[in-house]
């Protein structure tokens, strides 16, 4: 972070002092109304029956202050990280100009006559433009005709470009993404100030504002602790009346600071921020800070196969011969069939073939010839010069086409299918020769996340349109919990509302115009950018590296949010411990000496007590702004497990540091002779 | 030492065990139709159902439904369960302050006692409808045997009975799905009546009579005493009394020396009796709610967490009261029992210890040694009882009470692990959050508030008969006793004033009722909620990580905000002594 943005911070942490602004964060309230009263009693000590040096309440002051403003620092400092985020994001939007379309055309009819070069403020949505190789894309769109391949690293960081194309799922355009070749016609769909970058900025800027569910009822139950503590304090006048003790304002003050939750307090807003900010910086938009909470709390995820547990390229991994034929005349029809099927599978094809030692001259394979695959037929194949008819397919394809359909056929298919394989056939003029075994691989390092996942507690569920056999072992190789097999976008509806229904809190991912119901549907609807905008619309979190694995790392998030929060709470909790024996005992050991036996830590004085106490209160909230911001480690282990951990961990140096370091500080205030 | 307290100790703490387990199946067993329990339970439980349930219990509590016109399967939600509950109360309180203010013209007054004042009537009435049982008279000079028997005895009954009837609603709310409907209270009240409340009375009574307590409606025997003189002594229907006034956790004496008078609790036999039966009341409650709620685990859990404080608090108390006196020390006063001021000499003082951490550990307050002699370790560790709300409390109410703590301990429990706040698969929401914020603060309200006031106003310090710190030990002690509905008295203070009969008397009802109503609200505000099913990373609250939380919880956010005003008594006490 650079000293500008520092300096920024500090001068918004100082306009955060406010008290219409702090009232929203009652424990800072308090300490700010306090330190208010104990400036008071600095200019009029008379006024409050202070019978203490001047210098002692210009010291409390001092340190209140800093208190105070350190609370608000660590959230304006979040703030800052989040706002540099959001403007390396906003220097795109600059200088982009578009053409508009003056009336509709079909693409290939656009001239420049029909185009009117507007800045894209100028645009409105529901405006057509044109974009051309080279060009940036003004706003987010649609597209409604042309396909072409756009440079989308400015937004998602991924250097590959991507196809985008009318219709269908890729239908969907980024402003500041770049066109690198074909043209394009765009409906744009967003209005000025309303893109997904200007989300992302919004985000930053409602998630510092907007209190997040459950961090309400923290707040409320902070709110009731401080209200008890004031009353702790405030009813000692009265029994010192009684029992002939002397609490001064100022000491009484001091005691409600210690005593008060201020450390999470002041900590509760950095650590909301710093969750959103680690939320975009993944390249994921959530639309608000509920979703991000709510990701922590996910039990089951609607996982698509393809794409998210395995890389959706299927490609071939063997061939097996049918009947009479062999080895290598499988291979050479395979080979024949695919060489000029331009599709993943059938160059995966060609290159197995080739890797086999297969080579076949081009002039031998008439490109005329070639029959593209067709849904019809669900075959596609090649028709040799001397008439030869070569044809691949799906199984139930070719046993149609085939003139006898060979009883192994069926069993080795189903062998394949076993193996999580998709198996096409292979015939030469109506024989069956062979098999292609296809396989769908799983993606790199699938296995270890799901793992995690499951150790989370989370049940995964694997959606997918293949048949059962190979939807069973991609489930089992990737170590799922639950498969549906020949399975519809259109149903995912009914699953999400399924497992709902059972209490779960359900998440996943979509991309699709048939996944936005239920994407809407779902706890946490992570859509894809480059998906449609009904989908984006549909979701609480847009991916703009269209990643659905991202949906595993927003769980981790939203539970390191949530964590980050308890385990401070805990560790401002159990420092109370040590402030009553340091406070209580120094508090009224100057009217009662026999309470100066409760004094264990030996400690210097009363007033050495106090201000190292308090010193040791304000230290505590800088010293922690780095753990609020990176947020609590995580680690996917049991619940059980992880409750002892942070329970230790934080509860534990919660009781113990607030003990060493008031010592410490005593000590050092003595050494350096202010007492 | 090791005979006459180590050995003792273990045996009462394994009859407790084994008692607990007992009584905490049987409660669970006997309201399963109520909460919906398919929980397999002791198989001898099947003889209990064939010869008791069904040829008895059962026709007997159909009669009562249908001489009282309860339609017992009508399902109330929770507004009319609760004013069901608020009404049968308000009723009993009116008809308590009636009894107390005409009892000198109404029958069974063969001793001739006079009508209450209007804010002792009042006082009394507050304290006996809430399960308190904060006396500030003496039973046998100002009560008459009907005032014992048709207010006193009725009213102990019928707050434990409320308290049950309220805890199994709130229960039936924890394991509905999505449905605001918790039971009729009217079968709830009667069956904790039929089922918990008068035949285990009632086997205590027998037991008691069986020792000696006198259960007579005869006025005070005349005797002539060895020497010649003429003495009057008191006596009265005094075991059933004693019987409700331990097993439902009301504490209030039939004489003004509660159990400490030889006529309630003769022997240390039956004080280990009675003692139990303190502590069953309710600990039973916890046992059974991990039934109700399909963990038992989980109501080991509470069990254990709470028994953890209580030992804890008696390992205090025992340090003080097995240490005696030192300011005896110098006197040639022989130390060995330990101290023995205020306590009876057949008991000793490791049974007074065990007995006063009992009393305060719960919302019995019944005594059977005078807590005002306690040195001041020992009266710490009793006001550390009360200030965490009585820890086990009463029938009833002791798991309403400790679940506020539990909702905490969940919703700090959960967010450490990173999941959304939840508690036995319901989620913890900013509402249920803010109800439970308010019942944790009423406590230290209605403890320091009234302390504040009494301590600089005339009409509340002129009833410490001790004054300094011990004095305001005196006050607190009032006032914790009322706000906890524990009814233990310090003693010492002269508290049958109007300024102590309406203060304590108001803040005994406010203690009382408004947990009561938020604790419906949580209960309504959960029923209404879907169960979540539980997972690897739903977090347990049935192991001891969990545990270990909520004593923290307790500790920290129920007894330590007190160490300040506790500091100024017993703390400031012990420290200027020792």
């Amino acid at each position: 972070m650079s000293r500008e943005q520092v300096y920024q911070a500090l001068v918004d942490a100082i306009k955060k002092l406010n008290p219409g602004y702090l009232i929203k964060n009652p424990v800072i309230f308090v300490t700010e109304l306090s330190t208010v009263l104990i400036i008071a009693v600095t200019i009029a000590p008379q006024f409050f029956g202070g019978a203490q040096g001047r210098w002692y309440y210009s010291a409390i002051s001092a340190v209140l202050v800093f208190t105070v403003v350190f609370a608000t620092f660590a959230e304006s400092l979040a703030e800052a990280q989040g706002e540099a985020h959001a403007e390396s994001l906003r220097a795109m939007k600059e200088e982009v100009t578009g053409n508009r379309l003056r009336e509709d055309k079909p693409l290939e009819e656009i001239t420049e006559e029909d185009l009117e070069e507007v800045s894209s403020e100028e645009i409105e949505k529901g405006d057509l433009v044109y974009v051309e190789e080279g060009d940036m894309i003004p706003r987010d769109g649609s597209i409604v005709e042309g396909s072409a391949s756009i440079d989308e690293s400015a937004i998602t960081g991924e250097s590959e470009p991507v196809i985008r194309q009318s219709g269908g799922d890729k239908s969907s355009v980024t402003g500041g993404t770049e066109v690198l070749s074909d043209n394009l016609k765009i409906e744009i769909t967003a209005a000025a100030g309303e893109s997904f970058l200007d989300e992302m900025i919004g985000l930053v800027e409602t998630a510092s504002r907007e209190k997040t569910p459950n961090e309400i009822s923290l707040t409320l139950l902070l709110a009731s602790f401080t209200f008890i503590y004031m009353l702790v304090v405030t009813t000692l006048t009265f029994f010192g009346n009684y029992v002939h003790l002397n609490v001064e304002v100022a000491d009484q003050i001091a005691l409600l600071i210690g005593l008060m939750p201020t450390t999470v307090g002041a900590l509760l807003s950095a650590i909301r921020i710093a969750g959103m900010t680690r939320v975009t910086r993944d390249n994921v938009i959530a639309k608000s800070g509920k979703a991000v909470e709510s990701a922590g709390d996910l039990d089951v995820l609607i996982l698509d196969k393809t794409g998210t547990i395995t890389t959706g390229e299927r490609t071939a991994t063997e061939f097996i011969p049918i009947g009479s034929s062999d080895n290598s005349s499988a291979a050479k029809a395979a080979f024949q069939s695919s060489f000029y099927d331009e599709t993943t599978e059938g160059r995966s094809i060609v290159a197995l073939a080739e890797h086999e030692g297969e080579e076949v001259s081009e002039d031998k394979l008439p490109e005329e010839g070639f029959t593209e695959f067709s849904a019809e037929t669900g075959m596609s194949g090649i028709d040799l010069d001397d008439g030869t008819e070569i044809r691949k397919g799906s199984i139930d394809a070719i046993e149609e086409y085939a003139d006898s359909v060979p009883g192994e056929l069926d069993d080795k298919a189903d062998e394949i299918a076993d193996s999580g394989g998709t198996p096409l056939g292979l015939a030469v003029d109506g024989k069956v020769v062979g098999l292609i075994e296809l396989q769908d691989e799983l993606k790199t390092g699938i296995e270890e996340r799901i793992a995690e996942i499951k150790k989370m507690g989370i049940k995964t569920v694997m959606c997918t349109g293949d048949n059962e056999r190979t939807a069973r072992y991609i489930a089992e190789q990737a170590g799922l919990d639950e498969y549906y097999a020949e399975f519809q976008p259109e149903e995912k509806i009914g699953l999400v509302e399924e497992e709902k229904a059972k209490g779960h809190m359900v998440g996943m991912t979509g991309d699709g115009t048939n996944d936005a119901p239920a994407l809407a549907k779902a706890d946490v609807g992570l859509a894809m950018n480059a998906g449609t905008a009904a989908a984006k619309e549909a979701g609480n979190m847009v991916d703009m590296d269209s990643d659905p694995t991202k949906l595993i790392e927003v769980v981790g998030i939203g539970k390191q949010l949530l964590m980050t929060r308890g385990s401070l709470t805990t560790f401002s909790i159990a420092n109370d411990i040590s402030r009553y024996f340091a406070l209580v005992p120094a508090l009224f050991s100057a009217s009662i000496p026999a309470l100066g036996k409760m004094n264990l830590m030996n400690l210097h004085s009363l007033q050495s007590v106090v201000i190292s106490s308090l010193i040791y209160n304000s230290l505590i909230i800088p010293f922690l702004v780095p753990l609020a911001m990176r947020g609590v480690e995580y680690k996917p282990v049991s619940a059980s497990q992880l409750l002892t951990r942070n329970l230790f961990l934080y509860g534990g140096s919660g009781l113990v540091v607030p003990f060493l370091s008031i010592k410490l500080i005593d000590m050092l205030l003595v050494a350096v002779g202010v007492f | 030492m090791f005979f006459g307290v180590v050995v003792p100790l273990i045996l009462f703490f394994l009859a407790l065990g084994v008692f607990t387990y007992l009584l905490g199946e049987y409660l669970g067993w006997s309201f399963r139709a109520e909460i919906g329990v398919e929980e397999e339970f002791p198989s001898a439980f099947h003889y209990l159902e064939k010869y008791i349930e069904r040829p008895i219990l059962k026709p007997i509590e159909r009669t009562i439904f249908r001489l009282a016109g309860v339609d017992p399967d009508t399902s109330m939600n929770w507004k009319t369960y609760l004013f069901s509950a608020l009404l049968l109360n308000f009723i009993l309180f009116l008809l308590l302050y009636l009894i107390f203010l005409f009892q000198g013209g109404l029958p069974l007054n063969p001793a001739d006692i006079g009508n209450l004042d209007w804010d002792l009537a009042f006082h009394n009435a507050a304290t006996f409808v809430s399960n308190t049982n904060q006396q500030h008279y003496a039973g046998e000079a100002q009560l008459s045997y009907f005032s014992q028997l048709g207010a006193v005895l009725l009213a102990m009954f019928v707050s434990a009975a409320t308290g049950m009837g309220l805890l199994v609603g709130f229960a039936k709310g924890l394991t509905n799905s999505e449905d605001p409907r918790l039971g009729n209270f009217y079968v709830a009240f009667v069956k904790s009546l039929t089922r918990f409340l008068l035949p285990i009375s009632f086997i205590l009574a027998i037991f008691l009579i069986s020792q000696g307590v006198p259960q007579t409606f005869s006025g005070p025997a005349t005797v002539t005493t060895l020497e010649g003189a003429t003495q009057t002594i008191a006596r009265g229907p005094v075991a059933v009394v004693e019987a409700i006034k331990m097993w439902g956790t009301n504490g209030g004496g039939f004489f003004a020396a509660n159990a400490a008078h030889p006529f309630e609790n003769p022997t240390p036999f039956t004080n280990m009796v009675l003692n139990l039966a303190l502590l069953l009341g309710t600990i039973s409650n916890f046992y059974a709610f991990g039934i109700w709620v399909k963990k038992r685990k989980h109501g080991l859990v509470l069990v254990g967490a709470v028994s953890t404080i209580v030992i804890l608090l008696l390992l205090v108390a025992l340090a003080g009261e097995l240490g005696g006196n030192p300011g005896l020390d110098g006197l040639g006063i022989d130390q060995s029992l330990g101290n023995m001021e205020g306590k009876e000499v057949r008991f000793g003082s490791m049974l007074s210890t065990l007995w006063g951490v009992s009393t305060t550990s719960t919302t019995s307050g019944s005594v059977n040694s005078m807590h005002d002699s306690f040195t001041a370790l020992g009266g710490l560790a009793l006001l550390l009882g009360m200030s965490l709300n009585s820890l086990f409390a009463g029938v009833g109410t002791g798991v309403l009470n400790l679940l506020t703590y539990v909702f905490l301990a969940s919703f700090i429990g959960a967010l450490m692990i990173g999941r959304a706040p939840g508690y036995l698969g319901k989620r913890l929401e900013s509402d249920e959050i803010k109800l439970a914020a308010i019942i944790i603060l009423l406590l230290p309200t209605l403890v320091l508030f009234p302390t504040g006031i009494a301590v600089v106003t005339k009409f509340g310090k002129d009833a410490i008969s001790n004054p300094g710190f011990h004095g305001f030990s005196q006050v607190i002690y009032e006032f914790f006793s009322a706000a906890a509905n524990n009814g233990s008295g310090f003693e010492g203070l002269k508290d049958n004033t109007v300024f102590y009969n309406v203060s304590a008397g108001s803040v005994i009802l406010l203690a009382r009722y408004i947990p009561l109503v938020l604790q419906m609200m949580i209960a309504d505000s959960l029923a209404k909620k879907k169960i979540r099913p539980e997972s690897e990373g739903t977090l347990k609250v049935e192991n001891l990580p969990f545990l270990v939380l909520l004593v923290v919880i307790m500790v920290v956010i129920g007894g330590l905000v007190f160490i300040p005003a506790i500091s100024l008594g017993p703390i400031a006490e012990f420290l200027s002594l020792w």
